[in-house]
């Protein structure tokens, strides 16, 4: 029985330092409690069940005192002789208990009985003053008082003892009374306790459910904040949704405004392209086919470029949300951006110039986002600017720089301070290459690097479009 | 020049021939990995252009085959893919060069001829950088109208630089045109060697080599 409450004991407790993950809020609850319950509960009864014994005891222990002393009271030397009127008066007291025999003896100082039943006997002949003796009597248990008392007189000198006895009905009736109504407080108190904590267990987990119903009950394409009053023990979990739901927001937009501007951008030029292939067809003056010839491979090199630039865009923002950010040389970003641009789609070497620094320049971030940036604004530099067209790596301070210079005329102001925005394009009126998207990408990489965009004339002449970004302090290191 | 398209997108493979063709350039055409292999068999191609995503593989398995076997024909690879890490990996695997489709024609002549160019078996006679005058055949070098007499390793880092002027000679390329596969444990720091002594002859040419520390080499025209 013993063994079966501790292993059960031990099985909870276990339970509780190593719940399982998916186990049911209201069953660990329920758990913990009947737990906690079961060992108040038998704790309070086993100090219950040792109070009202003792008390039982106690107060009728009293009674055998009360009714000894009586007797005691009563021995009287006569004649050399003790004499002993047991006074009704004695028993009074303990024929409260009705159903409890009473027994009693009167031992001389010769051991002899004066008085009372043999068959009564303590276990020690001790002569203490006042001693109390669980004994058995005729088969029943029974408490037995042993009072002396000691004469000395010219008479007689001697002590007698006095043993009165009482079986326990009545004592152990009361016992049972008290330890009964200890019980029955703590199985009030407990089951009291038990409607508490399932009272605070549904109201605790009831702002979850205010969860779950905000949830169910929204548009699938609301991506707002949740506005739910929680506990401040739920908050962060909130907050943590309503981040994650942001970022899905932000996405959505990106992707939204992509595909919008995607479809704006290139239904145009593939209209223009169809319209001039239909054209083409039916035209039979060989001039006037070449030059229509000629405008649609414009066309359709522009349209690539498009295409390039839209989804070099979309997957520069979806990595810019995405992307571990790695320590990357700036002088590695020029170097393929360079290679990349060594002929340009006449086939002819193009004039690009490597400015390079000879130790390594340090810069935490993305090496494709960083390449693609410097991709366009060296495009930039070949369409809107003039050749040779110099890439050129340096730290100035805990700055560090990737700039572009060519030796054309600048840029106007206007379209400096816009510049960035999309579709802004360098000359509006211009029929020159030039979608708007490159400084956008740039500004975009920019953004994520947390880098800013410088235009400053170049020493001679021309522009130099440069680059900042925050150095990376922990790569130093040549 | 005799080259070998491996491309799977007919319109483009017969666009990129008709273009070599009118240039006089020889040029065979492979649809798969198969076709391809079996023509790098039979004939001796100078420049490979070679696609990545072919009906019976990738390209840069071929490439990876072809590098195992030590076959050094230079490789321009072709990618449709968005993101430029195929660059990386494409060109971690070997090839030369890259060009991202779509591109123009003209455009893929002139990398194609920059290919052949840099091979071992052809090169440019006469390269002409600042003041310097080189003579690749000769192996000869002059400076202003003045002979400069080189060694035959001084000689062959300057083309190993003049290779990538005005971009950055990695050490590994410096490595691979001085020394033959048989002397391939030399170490790096034979070249350091070698690009001093060919300052210290350059010094007053107003040609300058530049250390880029982790990088490699950069031949500069300082004048």
């Amino acid at each position: 029985m013993e063994s079966l409450f501790v292993r059960c004991a031990a099985w909870g407790i276990n339970s509780l330092m190593k719940p399982d993950q998916r186990a049911s809020l209201t069953r660990r609850l329920a758990l913990s409690i009947s737990l906690l319950l079961l060992a108040g509960g038998a704790l309070v009864s086993v100090a219950a069940l040792a109070y009202g014994r003792q008390a039982a005891q106690t107060a009728f222990d009293r009674l055998l005192l009360g009714s000894a002393r009586q007797i005691v009271a009563n021995a009287s030397v006569v004649d050399g002789r003790v004499m002993v009127d047991i006074p009704v008066s004695a028993f009074e007291l303990l024929a409260l208990a009705p159903d409890d025999r009473v027994v009693y003896r009167i031992v001389g100082h010769d051991g002899k009985t004066l008085t009372g039943y043999d068959s009564l006997i303590i276990p020690d002949d001790d002569v203490r003053d006042v001693a109390y003796y669980n004994l058995e009597f005729n088969g029943e248990p029974i408490r037995v008082i042993a009072l002396s008392k000691r004469f000395a007189e010219r008479a007689f000198s001697g002590t007698i003892q006095v043993l009165v006895g009482q079986t326990l009905r009545a004592r152990n009736a009361l016992a049972q009374e008290l330890v009964g109504s200890a019980v029955l407080v703590v199985v009030l108190v407990g089951a009291s306790m038990a409607i508490l904590a399932i009272i605070a267990v549904y109201s605790a987990l009831r702002p979850l459910y205010r969860i779950e119903n905000s949830f169910s009950s929204r548009d699938p394409r609301d991506l707002t904040p949740l506005d739910v009053a929680v506990p401040s023990e739920l908050t962060p979990v909130v907050n943590a949704i309503n981040r994650f739901m942001s970022r899905l927001d932000r996405q959505m937009e990106t992707t939204n405004n992509l595909i919008a501007d995607s479809a704006h951008q290139l239904r145009t030029p593939i209209a223009a392209l169809r319209a001039q292939t239909e054209l083409a067809t039916e035209e039979s003056d060989p001039k006037a086919l070449s030059v229509s010839l000629a405008r649609i491979h414009a066309r359709s090199r522009s349209l690539s470029r498009l295409t390039d630039q839209l989804l070099n865009r979309a997957l520069i923002i979806h990595r810019n949300d995405s992307v571990v950010r790695t320590r990357v040389d700036l002088r590695t970003v020029a170097m393929e951006t360079a290679d990349e641009f060594d002929i340009d789609s006449q086939g002819r070497a193009r004039e690009l110039r490597l400015q390079l620094p000879e130790f390594a320049v340090w810069v935490r971030g993305d090496v494709l986002s960083l390449r693609e940036a410097c991709k366009n604004l060296v495009n930039n530099a070949f369409v809107h600017g003039q050749p040779p067209v110099t890439l050129i790596v340096e730290t100035i301070g805990d700055k560090v720089v990737l700039a572009i210079q060519d030796q054309g005329q600048g840029m106007p102001l206007q379209t400096e301070l816009r510049a960035g925005e999309r579709f802004v394009q360098a000359d509006e009126t211009s029929n020159r290459l030039g979608t708007g998207i490159g400084l956008a990408i740039v500004q975009e990489v920019l953004k994520a690097h947390d880098g800013k965009l410088l235009f400053s004339p170049a020493d001679r002449q021309g522009l130099k479009v440069s680059m900042v970004f925050p150095g990376d302090r922990y790569g130093s290191d040549a | 020049m005799r080259l070998l398209l491996v491309e799977d997108t007919a319109d483009v493979a017969e666009a990129i021939a008709l273009s070599f063709a009118r240039v006089g350039d020889t040029l065979d055409c492979a649809f798969d990995l198969k076709q391809a292999r079996s023509s790098l068999s039979l004939q001796q191609y100078d420049v490979l252009i070679l696609d990545i995503n072919l009906p019976d593989g990738s390209g840069k398995d071929l490439l990876r085959e072809l590098r195992r076997e030590r076959n050094t024909i230079p490789v321009l690879m072709l990618t449709a893919r968005l993101g430029i890490e195929e660059r990386v990996s494409s060109l971690d695997g070997g090839a030369d060069d890259y060009l991202t489709k779509p591109f123009d024609l003209r455009e893929l002549q002139a990398r194609v001829r920059a290919l052949h160019r840099r091979s071992p078996t052809v090169r440019e006679t006469f390269i002409e950088f600042g003041s310097l005058v080189i003579d690749i055949a000769g192996k000869t070098l002059s400076c202003n109208g003045e002979e400069l007499t080189l060694t035959r390793r001084e000689f062959s880092l300057l083309e190993a630089l003049l290779d990538r002027r005005g971009r950055v000679a990695s050490k590994e390329h410096i490595l691979g045109r001085m020394f033959s596969f048989d002397e391939a444990d030399v170490g790096t720091n034979a070249i350091e060697l070698y690009v001093s002594r060919l300052r210290r002859k350059l010094s007053g040419s107003g040609v300058a080599i530049r250390t880029l520390r982790g990088l490699g080499y950069q031949l500069v025209d300082e004048a």
